[in-house]
């Protein structure tokens, strides 16, 4: 049992992983709470279904159109809705707002068009997996978790050892000097929403390729990413990393003993806790400054 | 005609809601994505007393704002500790959490199955067993709501709110009780949705957690933001605009699954639109405007 439950903490966190990196990369970078992000989760999978189906591209090729359209989306939202609120000035808020708006518009524009029933993305009937240390898993989660974890590996190398990496770092942390050093914010966010919201596309692809998808998939996503970036801070995206393992260790162990249909809950009941407590050490809880 | 009163109705409810939410966030600009929960946790009171205990109505009522004012009043408290983004997540997470008990704990809720079975509303003596009546009660209700905001707003409390909506050390330094007020704020806006709730629950005769969701309470901003966040008359024509003119969507003939996808994307892209071309909404004042406090 111990080891069942290790390869689905692995497991859903592998799945999660690019979705929770994705949100903390762009939550840190462009300083607004961007609830679209759940949406991005469910365009990659759709759109790559109606690759692999209407247009007729291998299942590969379609998997990668598909994250490669919710990276355009995500961009598309960055220089159409919150560019322009704030070259305006606005507040975060009001571009929270707007993300509120365009969640639920796409999430049921994909509902509209595909159905509300679940979806089939890969054309392979699910097989029972092999066992491993007493535990089974599929090679498809096996390459989920090998992806997920390797993104983790993949960005913070990014983020460390590139040129690029160091303009987002300094744009994270102090978007006023990094334009006085001559770093453009708008291309570093533009940067920062693209390849976010192709790692959400890519995590919606691994969930459909696990267990199907339907237009709803994303918020449950969106909801652990949110935590992650909380709890893991967004001075490095280690810390959503490592937040997003544990968490999902907690709501496994929560799963097994309280019940699965708990986790939810179980989950957002520490990061009330987690968000006060904060506040209570002194770390940051307001707002950070708005991008200028 | 039952239909216009059915419509009638549900503009009550949610003049009530959006009204309750354009205290909290469009005179104190605290913006909460929890409001649903206090209107489902409103509902569930009700009707659990109502089933289990036959209690009169209005000691329903009375006990579904206690139990949701209580709620309103420990978010508020979160909102003395955490600011913009980080407030409002809070707020989503606990949408989420009292969504998660609605939904799971079977033995006091009924779970995913609800509770069926919520008897008519007895006011002393007067059964509200028609629609008609039920618009009447509505309607009541709709009206003390306006009437407490407009007496709070016009208060010396309703220039304090405005004050902390625009500049929150400013009010502090002028010795304003910053936390008290929201507290109070979020007490009163969530006691005030409880009676939606309770009017609901009464109406339909039945309520289960997915009329309470997160997508319920972004609806419910939705109904601000496009009426006008800090006017008390545009959460009205917000609701007028947002229940109304999509039911037109009836009467061209697409099936109701459809409609209802429709009706989704137009809120949204509504919400979107107002936030994008005109934040400060039909009627309103309050825009989100200004860049985050840096209190």
């Amino acid at each position: 049992m111990t080891s069942q439950l290790v390869v689905n903490v692995l497991l859903a966190a592998g799945q999660l992983l690019p979705m929770a990196l994705g949100f903390a990369l762009i939550h840190r970078t462009a300083r607004c709470l961007h609830f679209a992000h759940g949406a991005m989760c469910v365009v990659g999978p759709y759109l790559a279904l109606t690759f692999a189906g209407a247009v007729g591209l291998p299942l590969s090729l379609a998997v990668v159109c598909g994250i490669a359209a919710a990276a355009v989306a995500g961009a598309g939202i960055e220089v159409f809705c919150y560019r322009p609120l704030r070259r305006r000035g606005n507040s975060p808020l009001s571009m929270a707002l707007v993300s509120l708006g365009l969640l639920v518009a796409i999430q049921n524009t994909l509902a509209l068009v595909y159905g509300e029933e679940a979806r089939r993305l890969r054309p392979w009937a699910g097989t029972p997996g092999m066992e491993v240390w007493g535990a089974r898993i599929t090679g498809l989660q096996v390459a989920a978790v090998c992806c997920g974890f390797g993104c983790v590996i993949v960005l913070v190398a990014l983020e460390r050892g590139t040129r690029w990496g160091k303009t987002i770092r300094a744009v994270a942390m102090n978007p006023g000097l990094a334009r006085v050093c001559g770093i453009e914010s708008d291309s570093v966010v533009l940067s920062a929403f693209l390849i976010g919201s192709g790692l959400a596309g890519l995590s919606g692809i691994w969930i459909a390729l696990d267990v199907d998808m339907m237009p709803t998939i994303g918020l449950g996503a969106l909801m652990m990413s949110i935590f992650a970036a909380v709890a893991g801070g967004h001075r490095t995206l280690i810390g959503p990393a490592v937040s997003l393992v544990v968490l999902m260790s907690v709501l496994q162990a929560a799963g097994l003993f309280i019940g699965a249909e708990w986790q939810e809950a179980v989950a957002f009941t520490i990061l009330i806790g987690l968000l006060l407590l904060k506040h209570t050490w002194g770390a940051e809880t307001g707002p950070r400054p708005a991008l200028p | 005609m039952e239909y216009i009163i059915h419509l009638g109705i549900m503009l009550c409810i949610y003049v009530v809601l959006s009204t309750s939410l354009n205290l909290i966030a469009g005179y104190s600009g605290l913006l909460s994505v929890a409001h649903a929960a206090f209107y489902g946790v409103g509902a569930y009171v009700v009707a659990l007393m109502a089933i289990h205990w036959h209690s009169p109505f209005w000691l329903s009522i009375v006990a579904a704002v206690a139990v949701s004012g209580l709620l309103g009043g420990v978010v508020g408290g979160s909102a003395l500790r955490l600011r913009g983004d980080y407030f409002v997540i809070t707020t989503f997470a606990l949408q989420v959490v009292v969504f998660g008990v609605l939904n799971n704990w079977v033995s006091l809720t009924g779970g995913p199955m609800g509770l069926p079975g919520i008897p008519q509303p007895v006011i002393f003596g007067w059964k509200v067993s028609s629609q008609g009546g039920f618009l009447l009660l509505a309607g009541l209700c709709c009206f003390f709501t306006l009437f407490v905001c407009r007496r709070i707003v016009q208060s010396p409390m309703g220039r304090v709110l405005k004050t902390i909506r625009e500049d929150e050390v400013l009010a502090q330094a002028t010795g304003k009780n910053v936390a008290a007020h929201k507290m109070l704020v979020f007490v009163l806006g969530a006691g005030m949705a409880s009676i939606a709730g309770a009017m609901y629950a009464n109406y339909v005769t039945f309520i289960d957690p997915t009329s309470f969701t997160v997508m319920e309470s972004i609806f419910i901003i939705s109904i601000v933001i496009i009426g006008g966040a800090g006017s008390l008359w545009g959460p009205v024509v917000g609701a007028v605009v947002l229940v109304t003119l999509p039911e037109l969507l009836r009467f061209i003939g697409l099936p109701s699954a459809v409609a209802a996808n429709i009706r989704q994307i137009l809120y949204g892209g509504a919400l979107v639109a107002f936030m994008m071309w005109r934040p400060q909404g039909l009627l309103g004042e309050y825009t989100f405007e200004k860049k985050s406090d840096e209190a």
